[in-house]
């Protein structure tokens, strides 16, 4: 029988696969009724064994299960093309690209083996991690920075209930794909602004 | 698409606050519930059943592949021993699968050799593309289940590698669905599995990982009953370790021996300890140790000695050894040369003669062998490249039994997997005749 946290991962890169669609210029031309049409069918394709795994397993294979900070992102990034409006204030998807770069460009290095630190180890239980990640958000809501409050809470949320296949919160929080994204948007951003001088920030 | 207009959400700050408590009350909730941490629980296995020393060696696999490499053992409750190891056309092929077979000691046989993991039903069991398959190390948990952990590759060589669980309630006979172990955060790429897997004292599990992507050092991996991973450490840092093999003396004491992966020269086994049952650890340092850089085993006797097997020489595969150390794992002392082929090493051996000294070797592992001209030619078939043809005998895996007799099982030329059995009467024996050995 298939485990919820296989549902949760083939449900994740489906997400992924089908979210690059609008993406494409032929299809952004489309009207919404006929984008969503086709996201709907590009599913269930990616979600058909074609062989002997469909191909979100081999998606998931190579990138593994998403995040809940990319989920959120991922459908945050479909929402307009199928409803002509964003679902939060860009600003608040600025702020969060931003802590997401930070946080990868510091993290990642560690927990690949620079140095004996290991922060990744923290994301198994550590009631001291918790409380930093609880200051953090926050932090954050007074700051009316909502995203990033949510993505935090609903990743130890997600975590507690063991919704992905992973037992650690980190793999809740971030993973290297929307590492990448973030840091790619966040330096666009300041090239931009360096060149325009003010020039405002796409994430 | 025209500019979207503006957002859903521009209120909703109550609504974010409670999102936020409830996500942070059942985190800490989970926070609480988590295992505190263990110590280790020392095996402290008696002498032997008899007291009449015993040294057989056989081999496990049958040549049905072409390629065999990395075996491991675990004990079964009628006192056989099983055990698993890597088997197919070469390694990283895709028709690798895990292989098994069982040695019952009354009979003094192997029998029933057959998969128990391959790529396709890997792959079906955790829904996710699978490329290769590599080494495997089972262990009981503490529910009396077998675990079995082995390696598996999505993408790219062996640094692309993470590793897979499968579980049996049967001594082996079936296995649950595989459930692969996310321990790291990086596309959960770079952990493979080598050393023998421990209990702590709480029935949680300690399985030694090594982490090899982009550096290469050694992990310790915390499961719980359930087989869910519950904690990581890191045994060392940098770029020149691997394999760790974890060495119990007491609840608080252990000794860790690494492979050195490094390139500074001499080439020693590293070793680390914790007086603290692991909440700190020692930086590694060079033993006195000599290795190639390849795989060793070990076990604690029940009198606080370290018994490793390992290629005790710096340059090559072909020289594998017992010794044995009272100081854990300070100073050490060669119990006996199991394999020796010291006239070979940068001297390759043309084919005729590869052949006609592995048949010898072969005979004398096994009296029971058949054709051990055919494996010699299976051995050549591995080992005889361009310049020549040599001898590995790597990859040793090391237990000690309820009865107190040792299993050690090895790679033998790539072709096979060799079986030694002996006993603390011969051990003893061996030791007594070594006492002025060669001190390492």
């Amino acid at each position: 029988m298939i485990n919820v946290t296989d549902l949760t991962g083939l449900a994740g890169a489906t997400l992924a696969l089908t979210a690059s669609l609008p993406l494409a210029p032929p299809i952004r031309r489309l009207k919404r009724i006929h984008i969503g049409m086709l996201m709907g069918a590009a599913a269930i394709v990616v979600s058909a064994p074609i062989g002997p795994l469909p191909l979100a397993a081999y998606a998931r294979g190579w990138f593994g299960d998403l995040s809940v900070t990319t989920n959120v992102l991922l459908v945050i990034g479909i929402f307009p093309h199928l409803s002509g409006r964003r679902l939060v204030d860009r600003g608040q998807e600025t702020a969060i690209c931003r802590l997401v770069a930070v946080t990868a460009l510091v993290f990642y290095p560690l927990a690949l083996g620079l140095g004996p630190f290991d922060p990744y180890r923290l994301g198994y239980g550590s009631p001291w991690f918790l409380t930093g990640l609880l200051t953090l958000a926050l932090g954050a809501w007074i700051g009316r920075f909502h995203l990033i409050t949510t993505c935090i809470a609903l990743a130890v949320l997600a975590h507690a209930m063991a919704w992905n296949e992973s037992t650690n919160l980190w793999d809740y929080l971030l993973d290297p794909l929307v590492s990448i994204y973030a840091i790619f948007v966040v330096l666009s951003g300041v090239v931009r602004a360096v060149a325009r001088s003010g020039g405002r920030d796409a994430c | 698409m025209t500019e979207p207009a503006g957002p859903v959400f521009t209120r909703g700050r109550t609504l974010v606050l409670v999102i936020l408590l409830v996500g942070f009350g059942a985190g800490f909730v989970k926070s609480f519930e988590r295992a505190p941490a263990g110590f280790f629980q020392p095996r402290s296995i008696g002498g032997a059943v008899d007291a009449k020393p015993r040294f057989e060696t056989r081999f496990v696999s049958g040549g049905e592949t072409p390629q065999t490499h990395a075996p491991s053992l675990v004990e079964l409750n009628d006192g056989g021993v099983r055990a698993f190891w890597f088997a197919g056309s070469r390694e990283g092929a895709k028709d690798v699968e895990i292989h098994t077979a069982v040695f019952h000691p009354a009979r003094a046989v192997w029998r029933g050799e057959s998969p128990v993991a391959s790529r396709a039903g890997t792959q079906r069991s955790l829904l996710r593309y699978i490329r290769k398959l590599g080494n495997p190390v089972a262990v009981r948990a503490a529910n009396g289940q077998i675990r079995l952990f082995y390696v598996t590759v999505s993408l790219g060589g062996w640094g692309g590698s993470s590793v897979t669980m499968t579980t049996s309630a049967d001594d082996g006979k079936t296995w649950t669905p595989a459930r692969r172990l996310i321990t790291t955060p990086f596309f959960n790429l770079g952990t493979l599995v080598k050393g023998t897997p421990f209990l702590y004292d709480d029935g949680t599990l300690g399985v030694p990982v090594y982490h090899e992507m982009i550096g290469k050092f050694g992990e310790l991996l915390r499961l719980d009953k359930t087989g869910a991973v519950i904690d990581k450490q890191r045994l060392s840092s940098g770029n020149d370790s691997l394999q760790p093999v974890v060495l119990a003396q007491s609840d608080r004491n252990a000794t860790v021996l690494m492979r050195y992966a490094g390139k500074q020269p001499p080439k020693r086994v590293l070793r680390v300890s914790t007086d603290d049952a692991g909440q700190h650890w020692s930086h590694p340092e060079k033993s006195a140790l000599s290795n190639p850089g390849a795989a060793l085993s070990g076990v604690v006797l029940a009198d606080g000695r370290v018994l490793v097997a390992l290629n005790d020489v710096e340059g090559n595969r072909d020289q594998l050894s017992l010794v044995a150390s009272r100081d854990g794992g300070v100073t050490w002392k060669t119990v006996i040369t199991l394999e020796n082929q010291p006239g070979v090493r940068g001297h390759p051996l043309d084919r005729a003669r590869y052949l006609e000294t592995a048949e010898a070797l072969a005979r004398d592992s096994d009296a029971t062998l058949s054709d051990p001209a055919g494996h010699a030619r299976a051995a050549a078939a591995q080992m005889c490249r361009g310049a020549g043809c040599g001898f590995e005998f790597s990859y040793p895996y090391l237990i000690q039994a309820r009865n107190g007799e040792f299993h050690l099982v090895y790679t033998w030329n790539r072709s096979f997997i060799k079986h030694l059995r002996f006993n603390q009467a011969w051990l003893d024996q061996r030791s007594g005749e070594t006492g002025n050995d060669q001190r390492h």
